[in-house]
């Protein structure tokens, strides 16, 4: 199968379970906004060694938001809802309530299982807090310097699907990195899915396993260029750069619905193939074949 | 939206035990059950079917016409919608945990009272106490939603606990002995408001108005709180509508009442 003059290969990507937290953030101006997620996003790229792995999911217009003040829906994974009671507080604690006009919400409402947060931070209001309930939710007003860091008491937690992927074989650096970008640009705007690694793109993805002792993981050999000649190898004659695109969904349908949409947008001049990270089932019990994702257009 | 609707055959003279009018109660009987239920009218118990003429059929809505001589109307309800074309009498809405009451007309006295949910919206005015503790308890409302379309009595919001009352103006001694909970008063003037406050918020959104607090409330700082941006976005949607602007305004927040706890606050909308 080849999409746009690129071959679709016969492989599938393999993803695993995790637990989600949507969080919603506010902040006064657009400015205040990017610079509360991006910190707050921060070193949280993959479990393998942060807390948890986090992105931003969409940017959201006043219209969308419980404040009318422009927003961001963040999506936190992590193996377990302790997982994420670890790292969500900590993340809103040291990242959010510390930025300027920040706001925190919680984005699942809905949900049973619930991840405390303003529940653990208004400890910080040394008994000067304020709760308020509002149409049902309860909120946290923590006085700080710059005023009142509002706070939803706890977010929601669902399972979730983490480690849907793909990997786009260029024939060198620049191509890679454009396919890369204009994938990355697709799943932008999508409901429900994040890429938690640097600009939605991994530059050293990893396999199961290592040589190593206390090492889970280690560089995934059969993909590097470097390689080719001295290892088995799954990079294609002319390949110079090999990217991966990961993504984190809320349902296994967002991923499989992201992965087509960044496939497609990869797919063009400049990029020899598509193939997918699988681990013969070490990693999870989730399997995207890329070729079923095409069927129609195929 | 189907349930039954009952009109006057006659309106008795004396005070009308009305707790049983409920629409989670009356809507799931058949109706010869509904005929059947009593009312205590002094010191008899009236069936309803003698009171009323009983149309419709079993549902979550109820309708019934309005009574100053209303007693505990709708009293325990956990659900359902009850609609009371005129006034609602005292202590309408008492100890509900659930539903929502619309009363066409004003309510008397002590609307509310410790509620623990639901919701309740006066086209009216409302009697003194609103939101305040009904005879079992000691303190007011916990949770639950007053919207007040005209004027709330002397004392709303008294030893209230939670919950948010909202109401279009107030009589004197708003929020008084205040445990926790929100006020929202649209227009001014308001007196006395706050003494004895403990917890709580009372948000006065009228900048024309001049206040004078006691002595024992001191000014904060000028601000524009986050939560109230959340809340008066939420009022709207209940249909209590703010002025427009308000909901970014700035606020002058006052701590009090310092003959308490003093963990209270006013806000008060600055033009």
């Amino acid at each position: 199968l080849h999409l746009h003059g690129t071959l679709i290969e016969d492989t599938y990507a393999e993803a695993f379970r995790m637990w989600a937290s949507r969080v919603i953030v506010t902040a006064a101006d657009e400015r205040w906004l990017r610079t509360a997620a991006q910190v707050v996003t921060g070193y949280a790229t993959s479990v393998i060694a942060c807390d948890t792995e986090a992105g931003v999911e969409r940017w959201l217009p006043r219209a969308e938001t419980l404040d009318d003040r422009p927003g961001v829906a963040l999506l936190f994974f992590a193996l377990s809802v302790e997982g994420l009671t670890t790292a969500v507080p900590k993340r809103v604690g040291q990242c959010l309530m510390t930025c300027p006009t920040t706001a925190v919400y919680d984005g699942l409402p809905e949900v049973s299982d619930r991840v405390p947060v303003g529940q653990q931070l208004r400890y910080f209001g040394d008994g000067r807090q304020k709760s308020k309930r509002i149409a049902g939710r309860r909120y946290w007003r923590i006085p700080i310097m710059a005023g009142e860091f509002l706070c939803e008491e706890a977010v929601g937690a669902v399972k979730a699907v983490a480690g849907g992927n793909f990997l786009i074989q260029g024939v060198d650096q620049h191509s890679a990195l454009r396919a890369a970008e204009r994938a990355v640009a697709a799943l932008e705007s999508m409901p429900d899915v994040i890429t938690p690694f640097p600009g939605g793109v991994v530059a050293s993805g990893s396999r199961v396993g290592s040589r190593y002792p206390g090492l889970r993981v280690s560089s995934n050999h059969e993909f590097c260029p470097t390689l080719r000649s001295q290892s088995s190898t799954l990079v294609h004659p002319g390949v110079g750069c090999v990217l991966e695109i990961v993504i984190n969904g809320l349902s296994e349908e967002a991923v499989r619905r992201a992965m087509r949409e960044g496939i497609a947008a990869a797919c063009g001049s400049g990029v020899v193939a598509i193939s997918a990270g699988n681990y013969g089932g070490k990693l999870g019990k989730f399997h995207f074949p890329l070729r079923p994702l095409f069927q129609k257009e195929a | 939206m189907a349930g039954y609707t009952l009109i006057w055959k006659h309106q008795p003279v004396g005070m009308i035990d009305a707790a049983p009018l409920r629409p989670d109660l009356l809507g799931s009987m058949t109706s010869k059950q509904v005929v059947e239920t009593a009312l205590l009218i002094g010191r008899r118990r009236y069936p309803l079917g003698e009171l009323f003429h009983i149309e419709g059929e079993p549902g979550d809505t109820l309708t019934v016409p309005g009574a100053a001589n209303y007693l505990h109307l709708a009293q325990g309800m956990k659900a359902g919608t009850l609609v009371v074309r005129g006034d609602a009498g005292s202590l309408a809405g008492m100890e509900i945990t659930g539903g929502r009451i619309v009363i066409e007309g004003s309510a008397g006295a002590s609307l509310g009272a410790s509620m623990l949910g639901g919701r309740i919206e006066v086209q009216g005015d409302t009697g003194e106490n609103t939101g305040g503790p009904s005879p079992n308890w000691t303190e007011g409302m916990t949770q639950g939603e007053i919207l007040i379309a005209g004027r709330a009595g002397p004392r709303c919001g008294l030893r209230q606990r939670g919950g948010l009352i909202a109401a279009n103006s107030v009589a004197e001694y708003v929020g008084y002995h205040m445990l926790a909970g929100t006020i929202v008063i649209r227009h001014g003037p308001i007196a006395h408001a706050g003494l004895g406050l403990r917890r709580g918020t009372i948000v006065y959104l009228d900048p024309a108005t001049p206040v004078t607090w006691t002595p024992t409330y001191l000014p904060d700082c000028d601000d524009h709180p986050v939560f109230l941006k959340v809340l008066l976005g939420y009022l709207p949607q209940l249909g209590f509508s703010v002025p427009a602007g308000v909901r970014h305004g700035r606020f002058r927040r006052y701590s009090g009442d310092r003959l308490v706890l003093g963990k209270g606050e006013v806000l008060h909308l600055l033009a």
